[in-house]
């Protein structure tokens, strides 16, 4: 009987019906009560309104940021900011940045010229 | 995708001249590349000259500014955000032609937002993101004038008061954030109707007339497939609606799993209508938007961060590919090569996109991609989540946290959203990491391809002829590697601007990467409408796919820190601190 009623169109339109509730019950009434619940999810939805992300982004392409990162880290090495010889050697002497993240002193000096062949005077392309 | 049971191939292959015209893998090609000569005659032929002129300026001022101070000033953000504005897609052919591709955009709670919406509901909605936005520029103001401050009297001890230092830094970092949660208030604040319902009857008019060329050449029924690309259609915009949704953004869900969700769910119910059946060209579509995919991977994209990201990115990432194939083949005993090898590159690449190509390569079925982005999505919804939570816990830098977590997790939407988590910085280094690894998509594809042709595919002692590789070869790669080349040669001789400008913000985002979204979109929803779950099942028995992909992401997980300590803080340190 189950099995007949399996293969009418009432019931495999029931099937459809079901599974839409199922994924309707979990995305729409679960999942915001989740978010609810935990504060590390609120602020990972927040930082992608703010930065314009969606996590199921496919490629790089799609992601915006993925433009801006690129151009953050390929400045990093064409025009790594060096400042006068006194700043480099204040670095070098215990400074790292607030924002620098490593745990002991940064060693500090002139950009390395390992910027894939790219230099500060190849100011213009 | 194959239709047989079996890997090996027994027959021989022939190729004639008529391939050309008559074969699926050709007509990928070529209209593949229609769309990218078409992409090169808008944006690459007719540059405006004060692009050249505003990215010289920048520079002059980054360079100026390096020279100046020993971390990146209020003045070197600025021009380097001036820079990034630099775009060809905004100018009015650019705009009109996203407009023709624009997809169904988010909503909250009313599904038809994602259609129309119309100038009083985007009045009143820009309204009332009016105040927040006042807010938020109220706020980026005075952190704006707390980094002048603090880089003025780091400025006034000429730079060699190492506290100084760090505090303009710091208050620069703040800076940063408060402005880029301004200009995401503004951006809210700017809302604009919009109706997708003209727009998209014509784009799907102009996509099926489009297929429907090759599919007029490789002897199939035009009007057959035009009456059931109407269908397809259909439910690949559901399928980019529901992906557009807002909550989707917690669980990574995005368009090309919903196309295979909604697919699955009308074909194992209600059943596939037999109308829709003859555009179920699943392979058409995938390889058409393989070709464009290949126009993306740009091979001066890896030297963006430099040494480092060359080897968290393309040595770690071949290593755990060719590790967790050999482990599944020759531990797990896997028992589909395609499954195991299509899981393997998915896990270590970068997801559904190299889990695409891959499965294509090395001609794998469909449900086995289905299931390996099932696995993907899966993993990927708790490693985006668990690895910023985890890094933020350690107190790990965010530096190391954005390498690793852009060496590991799959989708690259997820890597620059588990990024953001953390900060700019690891936001940064995340996302071009991934970038580095999305490129070594093109290197996977040809590689698999190569592979299975010589390898896998003939039967055990015998060899293979090159005339013999070459009639099994999967002439779409050509297409694909081909582009990768092309574009990497034009993006090369332009210059990392410039190139920037022209080609990723214009060729690139202005039509081919909004086509191939659509070709991918169509791709899944015709996997979807075509697997069955029983069979999809078949594949999962006995766990092994599972165990494949956990033992490889911790294999993964394990190697790239270790690379990304080494790299970023052993060997380069001197850089990382001015990321």
């Amino acid at each position: 009987m189950q099995q007949q009623l399996g293969h009418t169109f009432i019931g495999r339109l029931a099937a459809l019906g079901v599974s839409v509730a199922v994924l309707w019950a979990l995305f729409f009434v679960v999942g915001p009560r989740v978010v609810a619940q935990l504060p590390a999810l609120q602020h990972y939805g927040e930082v992608q309104d703010i930065y314009g992300i969606r996590s199921g982004q496919l490629y790089y392409t799609d992601v915006e940021m993925s433009q801006q990162a690129e151009i953050n880290s390929r400045s990093t090495w064409r025009f790594t900011p060096t400042g006068p010889t006194g700043a480099a050697k204040a670095g070098r002497d215990g400074g790292h940045g607030a924002g620098s993240p490593v745990g002991k002193p940064v060693a500090a000096g002139p950009a390395s010229g390992a910027s894939g062949g790219v230099g500060v005077t190849g100011a213009a392309n | 995708m194959a239709t047989n049971d079996s890997n090996v191939v027994v027959d021989h292959g022939h190729s004639r001249l008529s391939d050309l015209w008559t074969k699926e893998d050709f007509w990928a090609i070529w209209l593949g590349f229609a769309i990218i000569i078409a992409g090169i005659c808008i944006y690459l032929l007719n540059p405006p000259a004060e692009y050249g002129d505003k990215i010289a300026k920048a520079n002059a001022v980054m360079a100026a500014e390096a020279q100046r101070a020993p971390f990146k000033t209020i003045a070197y953000y600025k021009a380097q955000d001036d820079k990034a504005k630099v775009k060809a897609m905004d100018s009015p052919t650019g705009k009109a032609v996203s407009a023709f591709l624009k997809k169904p955009g988010g909503w909250s709670s009313n599904p038809l937002d994602s259609f129309v919406v119309s100038k009083e509901a985007a009045d009143a909605k820009a309204a009332a993101n009016a105040e927040k936005a006042v807010e938020a520029k109220a706020k980026a103001d005075a952190a704006m004038a707390a980094a002048v401050t603090a880089e003025t009297a780091a400025a006034s001890a000429a730079f060699a008061d190492a506290s100084l230092n760090d505090g303009a830094t710091a208050k620069i970092a703040e800076w940063r954030a408060a402005a880029a949660k301004a200009k995401s208030a503004a951006d809210k604040a700017k809302s604009k109707p919009v109706n997708l319902l003209t727009s998209l009857p014509l784009l799907m008019a102009g996509m099926g007339l489009f297929f429907a060329i090759g599919m007029k050449f490789m002897g199939k029924s035009v009007p057959g497939f035009l009456l059931g690309f109407i269908g397809v259609f259909v439910v690949a915009c559901l399928a980019t609606m529901m992906g557009g949704q807002a909550t989707m953004k917690y669980w990574g869900i995005g368009t090309e799993a919903w196309a295979i969700i909604i697919g699955m769910l009308i074909a194992n119910t209600v059943g596939t209508p037999k109308w829709i059946k003859p555009a179920l060209e699943v392979e058409y579509f995938i390889k058409t938007g393989l070709v464009l995919l290949g126009a993306e991977v740009l091979f001066d994209k890896i030297i963006a961060i430099g040494i480092p990201g060359i080897f968290v990115a393309w040595v770690v990432t071949p290593i755990v590919l060719i590790s967790t194939f050999i482990f599944g083949q020759r531990i797990l005993k896997m028992e589909s090569k395609t499954l195991n090898v299509v899981i393997s590159a998915d896990m270590s690449v970068c997801g559904t996109s190299a889990a695409i190509a891959t499965a294509a390569a090395c001609r794998a079925k469909k449900e086995e991609l289905t299931l390996s982005i099932g696995l993907s999505l899966v993993f990927t919804a708790i490693m985006m989540i668990a690895m910023p939570a985890f890094i933020k816990a350690v107190d790990m830098p965010q530096i190391l946290g954005g390498a690793w977590m852009g060496g590991t997790i799959d989708a690259t939407g997820a890597v620059a959203a588990a990024g953001a988590f953390l900060g700019e910085k690891a936001l940064y280094v995340a996302a071009t990491i991934k970038m580095i690894q999305n490129v070594l998509i093109g290197v996977t594809a040809f590689g698999v391809a190569v592979y299975w042709c010589t390898r896998v595919e003939c039967r055990e002692g015998h060899s293979v002829g090159v005339g013999e590789i070459w009639h099994r070869f999967p002439k779409f790669v050509l297409g694909f590697l081909a582009a990768s080349i092309i574009f990497s040669l034009i993006s090369g001789s332009l210059g990392p601007d410039m190139g920037k400008a022209l080609l990723d913000q214009g060729v690139l985002k202005g039509l081919t990467a909004s086509a191939r979204g659509w070709f991918f979109c169509l791709a899944f929803t015709a996997i979807g409408l075509a697997t069955n779950f029983r069979e999809l099942a078949h594949y999962f028995k006995g766990g092994k796919p599972l165990i494949l992909y956990v033992c490889g992401q911790s294999f993964n997980l394990v190697l790239t820190l270790t690379m990304a300590y080494i790299m970023f803080y052993i060997v380069f340190p001197e850089i990382t601190a001015k990321i």
